[in-house]
């Protein structure tokens, strides 16, 4: 019994002696995050948005805070949380005739169990009058994030940057790593080269049998860049990158739907009568690049000019012009206004076929989409942002931006923030 | 007892916290002529990194005026280290934003990933 007694008064002591340590650490740990807080210099932040789509489809607010705090001049921490609430509707392809019976949901119940057999593809409902119209499902999400990245510089002050990024929707997860490296070409730090990498892993939610049964599907995206800055004056800089994506796995968009043509009646002629609703199909992989300019310069009334040029090409015919050209006006020494204009034209991918023409049938076998966003169109982005510093330390954010599609999308969202620095 | 610890306590906290004084006296002549002694040369107490100094200017700077570029002193770069001259620019939280969302309404894949080198400042 002394013996157990004094086993177990070894244990608690060990326990205690354990705690007493974990607290310690602790303490130590919030010692040196308060000692670094109060040498070191950062900043806090929060941001809030508000995002609307025309025709009262979705709406996103979201949320972030970040905090940026630099250990001396060697290491830059960031860190930022998010919390996203997604409703309203998307637009997709459905049947556009009442089910009136039960004989009649039966029937089309025996046409989808037919075309099953000549496809592999998913096929999801059947309108006897092969009429399928644009419908807004509706649908509501929240994702949450968070975001890591830690920067170091060495002696040379060359920069080493890695970062983890994860986030988490009802029916999408998503993991990533990066790391980039910046080396600077010489002494007075005029030119500097740059390299980096990341992955991205997701997981999501894909209807497997009709919209009865789900399954989780996955695919992993690959991104490097390279990219080479000069300093080109005191004041002004460019920079020029060429980067390159991988992707593979699940990289449909189990929401959207298309309409595929089955030859049921085996006639060698597909009619309207055997057009079935079926989930759409993207290939399992997909591989893009580009090349991107950047030109900053500041000119002599003290307004400061961004004009950015990207291009991309990937294999699935997709292939965009990007241009963005931001102003930095100050106004005061309190207030500064921030115009934002910005083009982009996009090819459409192969597969694409617009749900509103008369060509919008796949047939049994092939790839295929009509998700807008993999259309050919263009787009305008126009934004007018303004930061005000109304005392030492502090500065209050606030954008307002309008979003047209050539294809009668639209949007618009309005942001609001503050920062502390210190 | 107790009284006689405290001073004792309060003598050592003093000399403690005293601005600690050190005399040189140098060594008494000697007489006799003096002798030569070998001394050995001083080690040093840990070894220096040796970091290999870049370029100053730069490698290109031959053909650098060609291509439009001025040389830039590290002194001259108070502009370039302003935040507008970074490349996600004054607000870097709405560019963080308005990516999120062409990003998800546009089929354009990277080319956003990696900032420029800027000033240099840090």
């Amino acid at each position: 019994m002394v013996a157990i007694n004094t086993c177990f008064g070894r244990l608690r002591s060990r326990d205690l002696s354990r705690d007493l340590s974990r607290g310690l650490t602790l303490l130590l740990v919030l010692l040196l995050l308060l000692h670094s807080v109060w040498v070191g210099a950062g900043e806090w932040s929060y941001h809030a948005l508000y995002y609307a789509e025309g025709d009262d489809r979705v709406t996103v607010e979201d949320h972030v805070a970040s905090v940026k705090h630099s250990f001396g001049v060697d290491y830059d921490l960031k860190m930022d949380v998010g919390y996203d609430a997604i409703s309203g509707a998307s637009p997709t392809l459905q049947s556009n005739t009442p089910v009136l019976t039960q004989q009649d949901a039966e029937a089309r119940q025996q046409k989808v169990a037919e075309a099953d057999k000549q496809t592999d593809k998913l096929i999801l409902a059947y309108d006897p009058n092969g009429d399928y119209k644009k419908r807004n499902v509706e649908l509501e999400d929240i994702r949450r994030s968070i975001n890591v990245s830690l920067l170091m510089r060495d002696e040379q002050r060359n920069e080493t940057t890695l970062g983890a990024s994860y986030s988490k929707e009802e029916d999408y997860t998503s993991s990533s790593a990066s790391a980039s490296r910046l080396w600077w070409a010489d002494r007075r730090k005029n030119r500097s080269y740059s390299a980096g990498v990341s992955v991205i892993y997701n997981e999501s939610y894909v209807f497997s049998d009709g919209y009865a049964d789900q399954y989780i599907d996955n695919n992993l995206m690959w991104d490097a860049e390279l990219g080479v800055n000069q300093v080109l004056s005191d004041k002004a800089h460019v920079s020029l990158s060429a980067y390159i994506n991988h992707d593979i796995g699940y990289l449909s968009n189990h929401y959207q739907t298309i309409v595929r043509g089955i030859d049921l009646d085996n006639n060698q002629r597909i009619e309207r009568s055997e057009w079935l609703l079926a989930a759409e199909q993207r290939p399992d992989s997909r591989t893009g690049g580009g090349i991107g300019a950047l030109h900053v310069w500041q000119w002599q009334s003290g307004i400061t000019s961004q004009l950015n040029y990207r291009y991309f090409d990937d294999d699935w015919g997709i292939a965009s012009h990007t241009l963005n050209w931001a102003l930095d006006i100050p106004i005061s020494q309190q207030l500064t206004l921030l115009p934002v204009a910005r083009l982009y034209q996009q090819q459409a991918a192969f597969f694409y076929r617009d749900a509103d023409s008369d060509d919008k049938v796949f047939n049994a076998r092939q790839y295929g989409s009509s998700d807008q966003r993999l259309g050919d169109y263009h787009a305008w982005h126009a934004q007018l942002g303004a930061q005000w510093r109304p005392v030492q330390h502090w500065q209050i954010d606030s954008s307002l931006a309008l979003y047209q599609q050539s294809n009668d999308f639209s949007a618009w969202w309005l942001m609001l923030g503050a920062s502390y620095t210190y | 007892m107790k009284t006689a610890w405290a001073f004792m306590l309060s003598v050592c906290s003093c000399v403690s916290l005293a601005e600690v004084k050190v005399f040189y006296t140098p060594p008494v002549q000697a007489s006799s002529p003096a002798k030569s002694v070998q001394t050995q040369p001083l080690k040093p107490v840990a070894k220096l990194e040796e970091v290999k100094p870049l370029p100053a200017p730069s490698e290109l700077a031959a053909i650098e005026p060609l291509l439009g570029i001025e040389p830039v002193k590290p002194w001259q770069k108070a502009v370039l280290a302003q935040p507008a001259m970074k490349p996600a620019g004054r607000l870097p939280s709405v560019a963080k934003f308005n990516q999120k969302v062409f990003s998800s309404k546009e089929n354009t894949r990277g080319g956003t990933g990696i900032g420029g080198g800027g000033c240099g400042c840090n």
